[in-house]
């Protein structure tokens, strides 16, 4: 049936890019443990970057992709070492922290509104066409391949934190701060590596949402409250959980929309996220105490 | 976390330090500083190269002297129907330009076309710059939160891109130099009617300028309404709406959006969709921005639109912006038009503006401004096609509405009269 499939496929979609903010997110709050809504600044801006780089100065794109994707790294780095750590030096509460991070989001939201204007940017590398058909329901190329390279990387994300040294180091800090230091892990190494990895994650989404859907300096305030609904769906703290969780959202919210009036689309993603919030706030995939399967 | 635990804390970091590789000392002394500082200045320096002649000034700062009147401009200068607001503030500007009104005083407030940004904005404008009329709010539902407040207060509200039919009855001081949403739905239900299109669906954005639009399309159109999809304000994935859509099996869709961002994602996903029915349009669409974005998945769309301005204007903008004029960019001329007409005949208070407002009647670059009892407009609606991405008017015959009676095969009763308006820069 034709319509299963297309809203199969919608729900593919969707949530591949819910499932990309939101293993960044759910990454750098896992070793961090403070809420990092700045994430979604990290998306647009890595988007914005890409377009600087590919539509104004004439970069190759692939070249130009490369480049992005090592700037999303080092602005998440900066961001860290700018706002975060300096407030953390002090003592700050992770309220504090939450709350410097809206302040950036906000913050860059504007900047980027004041650089490039509020309409809608497209990087338009490729050219918008009909999906092709599979199962009934369509898709487009650029399509399969956001679900490809996110599919590609959350698993090469899953098998870094469960297999390289750096990985397990992340978990470990992830699990008990003062345990793994106690080991000779460096928590501020660690953050760090989390702030580079998430937002290189981050970064990735921009790429493709730039691709996919156009760039608008709001994007990124829209996307962080995807991300972190399914975030909290999945289980916040545990990469692969939040990854799910945003799957789930995106199914949600697709098929949600078959049966009520699609007026209804955000609300049955913010109803999800209250009832979780309410009666499982560990999450689908969480372990509500002890330690954690990242 | 106690001091013990992070000097405990710092110690151990301390030792880790010296086994790994010495690269955190600077933390400890200025290295934040240095951070911090070198990320500040290189964002300042990219704003300003950007920002360089990218923005148009904001007028109207100077020190009011005796006999200024001040103006308050409230519309969305951020946000995602920034491209509505600035569009307007040039318009503004540029009236205030061409008709020398050096004494007036303009005061721009940005309100981001959500509610309660409004609702602050208008009560800073009224309470601490103490304005005796304001140009604004842009988008319907805006406009429909703050008219009890200008309402009480009396003061003067003309909007210049509000065109819900609720705006009608919202106050005796709110004016519009657009007209409401009654005529243009009105006029899309014959327009797509009369192209020979009978299952029509809509998708409209979910507030109350979509929602004022799509009742009246859905009471005026002929044919079969066979969708009816809401959107969230600016959300950029309509995939499940659009799929919906689809499976009704509609010969022609209709969007109405205040929303670039989404505007463009209905487009594009339209086409991904493989959706090859014939698109129209709401005036929220015909933006350049939109058509740039969507590419060629805005081919062939068909807009209904306001007034785009008479060609005087037209020039006059592209002299002074380099570009042509934006959506409501006349309405907002015509607005402080309106404004300086009553105070040239010598009103001063809000309550002398007002009532100097229901016996004006102007030929404004919008069309004629001519203010019923209810502060609305009567208006002509253009209608446009995309071609070859850019805005074709079309020229809809007068006798139309006789002739969608007598034959179906004869809906072809439109004319392109001009491609070329020397867009081309």
């Amino acid at each position: 049936m034709s319509l299963l499939a297309q809203l199969t496929i919608n729900g593919i979609i969707a949530g591949s890019i819910y499932a990309l903010v939101a293993a960044g997110f759910s990454l750098i709050y896992g070793t961090n443990k403070f809420m990092h809504f700045a994430h979604g600044a990290s998306v647009a801006v890595s988007g914005y970057f890409l377009f600087t780089l590919f539509k104004i100065l004439g970069v190759n794109f692939y070249f130009s992709i490369l480049i992005t994707l090592f700037f999303s790294g080092l602005f998440g780095f900066l961001l860290y070492r700018g706002v975060y750590l300096p407030l953390q030096k002090k003592n700050a509460s992770n309220v504090i922290l939450l709350v410097a991070s809206i302040a950036v989001l906000i913050f860059f939201e504007n900047l980027i509104q004041v650089l490039f204007g509020a309409d809608v940017k497209s990087v338009g590398f490729f050219e918008i066409k009909e999906g092709i058909n599979l199962f009934g329901g369509s898709i487009t190329e650029v399509q399969i391949f956001i679900f490809g390279v996110s599919l590609f990387f959350l698993i090469s994300l899953n098998f870094f934190m469960k297999k390289t040294k750096l990985g397990k180091s992340m978990r470990a800090v992830a699990d008990n701060k003062e345990l793994a230091s106690i080991w000779g892990i460096n928590p501020r190494r660690i953050a760090d590596y989390s702030f580079i990895l998430g937002s290189f994650l981050a970064g990735i989404a921009g790429i493709l949402i730039g691709i996919e859907q156009g760039l608008s300096p709001g994007m990124g305030t829209i996307l962080i409250i995807k991300g972190f609904t399914g975030a909290i769906i999945g289980g916040i703290a545990s990469v692969p959980a939040a990854v799910l969780g945003s799957y789930v959202l995106g199914f949600a919210e697709n098929f949600g929309v078959a049966l009520l009036p699609s007026g209804y689309k955000d609300a049955i993603g913010f109803l999800i996220l209250f009832l979780f919030l309410l009666f499982k706030p560990e999450g689908l995939f969480g372990i509500r105490k002890g330690v954690k399967d990242v | 976390m106690g001091t013990e635990d992070s000097d405990k804390e710092k110690k151990e970091e301390e030792v880790k330090e010296e086994e790994e590789e010495n690269d955190e000392d600077e933390d400890e002394g200025g290295g934040v500083w240095f951070w911090i500082i070198l990320f500040g200045i290189i964002i300042l320096v990219i704003a300003y190269f950007f920002s360089k002649g990218a923005i148009p000034g904001i007028t109207g700062n100077v020190v009011s002297g005796a006999g200024v009147v001040k103006i308050g401009v409230l519309a969305p200068l951020s946000g995602d129907a920034a491209t509505y607001g600035l569009s307007v503030q040039k318009g503004v500007d540029l009236a205030k330009r061409d008709l020398g009104l050096d004494n007036v005083e303009l005061i721009y407030e940005d309100s981001r076309c959500e509610g309660k940004e409004a609702v602050t904005a208008v009560n800073k404008l009224i309470s601490v710059d103490g304005v005796r009329a304001i140009i604004g709010e842009l988008c319907s539902g805006a406009t429909l939160a703050i008219a009890p407040i200008v309402e009480n207060a009396g003061v003067v509200l003309i909007s210049p891109a509000s065109t819900s039919p609720e705006i009608t009855n919202a106050g005796d001081y709110i004016f519009r130099t657009v007209p409401s949403d009654a005529l243009q739905g009105a006029f899309a239900a014959d327009l797509v009617f009369d192209k020979g299109y009978e299952e029509l669906a809509i998708l409209y954005s979910n507030e109350d300028y979509g929602l004022g639009f799509s009742n009246v399309l859905k009471d005026k159109f002929e044919g079969e309404i066979v969708a009816n999809e809401a959107f969230e304000r600016g959300s950029s994935d309509l995939r499940a709406q659009i799929t919906k859509i689809k499976n009704s099996g509609a010969d022609s869709i209709f969007i109405i959006s205040n929303s670039p961002d989404s505007a463009v994602a209905a487009l594009r996903q339209i086409k991904q969709l493989g959706i090859k029915v014939q698109v129209f349009g709401s005036e929220g669409l015909r933006s350049e921005d939109i058509v740039e974005g969507a590419g060629a998945a805005a081919e062939g769309l068909i807009l209904t639109s306001v007034s785009t301005g008479e060609f005087n204007f037209f020039r006059s903008h592209r002299n002074e912006y380099g570009e042509s004029p934006g959506p409501f960019a006349p309405q907002g001329y015509d607005a402080l038009q309106a404004i300086a007409m009553a105070l040239e005949n010598g009103a001063r208070s809000s309550n002398q503006i007002r009532e100097e407002l229901y016996e004006l009647s102007f030929d404004g670059v919008s069309g004629m401004i001519d203010f019923d009892s209810k502060g609305d407009v009567e208006g002509n609606y253009e209608v446009y096609v995309v071609k070859a991405g850019i805005f074709a008017p079309i020229v809809v015959y007068e006798d139309k509405m006789e002739s969608a009676g007598e034959s179906m095969e004869d809906s072809n009763n439109f004319e392109i009269v001009i491609t070329d308006v020397g867009l081309s820069s």
